[in-house]
């Protein structure tokens, strides 16, 4: 077997399922009524167990306020971004399409490249330096590739950079389109972008992010990066981005293969971009609301994303499920490849400190009943994208693990409501 | 096949009223593939039956807040994928995903295989697209809403998986080879 088609093959094998769990699995049908209610038995149990344990959090939490209009940004730098000339307008291209799409009028957009630029932005810096200049040339060229940033806006969770991309190969062209909407037919084109960002705090890897936009001919690309910080971010700041290899697929892969990957064009593509968190058209309104362990923390919302922070109950790894032999046999010879990559080691205490929440799910509805698309989730927080939904009043209604399947399937927001075991409705 | 899914469709329709022998025929029905996805996630068939118990469970339980049937298999792959991911935070295998420790293969019967060695070789986000797409023909969309990933995540994971098989077999060990364009 040497080919990956080979693998592929032997994974459609038929197989069978071992007696031993075939067995078990039929057991249960056999007894779904029983098993069932057994269990429905014992998770009342445990509920009542967390009420009784959860009642100082309740408490501090009625007593405050319900919904109250708490922060509003306004970090703008119109200044900075009056005096900058135009260099394109790739938000205003690619952002109806996008799945944080929106009106970006509030962008700094950065100044255009001079013809007799340096094609890196790292020998126009060598050149800034010797001059004592500062021509804020926010590109940078490697194997055949060049990037060359073009607007940039923060709401403060988020740093929403445009950018095209040139290539001299090409092949931009058959990049396949994808949906970004639950419902309809709006399709984005997307380039991976991997490497490291920062923007004034740690570093941190590049994951799941995407250049979202379009193949304007078959060597370029314009798209719109979202990259979310793990802090709040305010005042003025720089974008460090330090792109390592761009990925991208193909539509013309062959039928039914669908992952023939087209391109991954490694590289340094290093870019510093400064920019000022513009909360101008933002808010962050608390919520306090709790029941069960569960929370609806607080709600922010700007004109491309509404982030809903939330609370669920979680658990711990104890020392004696989980000892130091566990850990070792776990991480040992993982945690050497880690401190030879230069990386921080897992340790032990990490792992007991770990926090392992209970599943939830939560959905957004505007006042028309719409739902926001919900887009990533964690156990702190929710992400949905606004997507042009006019907002005036959010209701917000959060289920546990015994609903959230139901809750992402509803129909409409009456279906929501009734299987949710928290809500809140918050007027903007 | 048209027959079969009529046929399938009806047997929700009845499993939602708790029918329990139309419920038990529906679940059998899709035993083998709850298996086959549990099996790449958990690496074990324990942990796997526990899964497909689990998701037995919580499918009876839940079966009435199906909206389509027609999505009856994406629903039941998101519950049972939940039910893999509490099964190994409770049994303590739980590590960061980005760090997934790669185990050797198992000595059963059904990990001998060599494909299946070379599966188990992928961390389990990328195990789990795999197995979804070639073995259980689910699409790069259903993938994504099952896994509530977008399909360009679930297509990187796919390509990355790729790249990985195709590195082991060149150079024999994991990684990701970047091609030059």
């Amino acid at each position: 077997m040497k080919k990956y088609e080979d693998f592929i093959g032997g994974l459609r094998k038929d197989v069978q399922v071992p007696c031993d769990v075939w067995e078990k699995y039929t057991d249960t049908l056999a007894q779904i009524e029983r098993v069932s209610a057994q269990r429905k038995e014992v998770q009342i149990m445990k509920r009542n167990q967390k009420n009784k344990s959860n009642t100082a959090v309740k408490a501090a939490a009625a007593a405050g306020v319900l919904v109250a209009a708490a922060t509003v940004f306004s970090f703008a730098n119109p200044v900075a971004a009056a005096k900058l000339p135009l260099i394109g307008h790739i938000f205003e291209q690619v952002a109806g399409d996008a799945t944080y799409s929106g009106d970006y009028k509030n962008v700094t957009v950065l100044p255009d490249v001079p013809e007799n630029a340096p094609a890196d932005a790292n020998q126009q810096r060598q050149a800034d330096a010797a001059k004592g200049t500062d021509s804020g040339v926010y590109r940078a060229a490697s194997n055949g590739v060049t990037v060359t940033a073009s607007e940039i806006y923060s709401d403060g969770y988020s740093v929403y950079l445009t950018a095209e991309i040139k290539s001299e190969a090409g092949g931009f062209s058959h990049i396949p389109a994808y949906y970004t909407r639950q419902f309809g037919e709006t399709t984005s084109q997307s380039i991976h972008a991997m490497g490291t960002w920062s923007a004034g705090n740690a570093a941190n890897a590049l994951s799941n992010s995407v250049f979202e936009g379009k193949a304007v001919d078959d060597h370029t690309f314009i798209g719109m990066l979202k990259l979310d910080a793990e802090t709040l971010l305010t005042g003025d700041g720089t974008l460090k981005l330090a792109l390592s290899e761009l990925r991208y697929d193909s539509d013309a892969a062959p039928e039914g293969e669908e992952i023939t990957p087209r391109g991954c064009i490694a590289g340094t593509w290093t870019l510093d971009i400064p920019f000022s968190v513009d909360g101008s058209h933002c808010r962050e309104i608390a919520v306090g609301k709790s029941k069960d362990g569960y929370g609806i923390d607080k709600v922010f919302v700007s004109p491309y994303q509404v982030i809903v922070f939330c609370d669920a109950p979680y658990t711990t790894l104890s020392p004696e499920t989980y000892t130091r032999e566990d850990f070792e046999a776990q991480w040992g010879n993982k945690n050497d490849e880690i401190a030879a990559d230069g990386d921080t080691p897992v340790t032990y205490e990490d792992m007991l400190a770990k926090k392992f929440y209970d599943y939830f799910e939560t959905a957004v509805y505007n006042q028309d009943g719409q739902a926001l698309s919900m887009q990533y989730g964690d156990e702190e927080k929710c992400v949905f994208a606004v997507q042009d939904l006019p907002l005036e009043t959010l209701h917000i209604y959060l289920a546990d693990e015994t609903q959230e399947l139901g809750l992402i399937k509803a129909a409409n927001e009456q279906e929501a409501k009734a299987l949710s075991m928290l809500d809140a409705e918050i007027n903007l | 096949m048209e027959h079969e899914m009529e046929n399938e469709q009806e047997l929700i329709q009845r499993a939602k009223l708790h029918d329990v022998a139309a419920f038990s025929e529906l679940m059998q029905r899709h035993g083998k593939s709850l298996y086959k996805v549990a099996k790449a996630i958990l690496k074990n068939d324990e942990d796997a039956a526990d899964a497909m118990q689990e998701t037995a469970l919580s499918c009876w339980e839940k079966l009435g807040t199906l909206q389509n049937e027609r999505y009856f298999k994406t629903w039941l792959m998101r519950i049972l994928i939940n039910h893999c991911n509490t099964i190994r935070r409770k049994a303590s295998r739980f590590v960061f995903d980005a760090l997934l420790p790669e185990e050797g293969a198992e000595e059963d019967a059904y990990a001998n295989a060599e494909w299946m060695e070379l599966l188990q070789r992928l961390n389990e986000k990328q195990r789990t697209v795999i197995v979804l797409y070639y073995v259980e023909g689910f699409r790069i969309r259903e993938i994504a809403e099952i896994l509530r990933i977008s399909e360009s995540a679930v297509k990187e994971r796919m390509s990355s998986a790729r790249k990985k098989m195709e590195r082991f077999y060149t150079q024999g060990k994991g990684g990701l080879i970047c091609e030059k364009i």
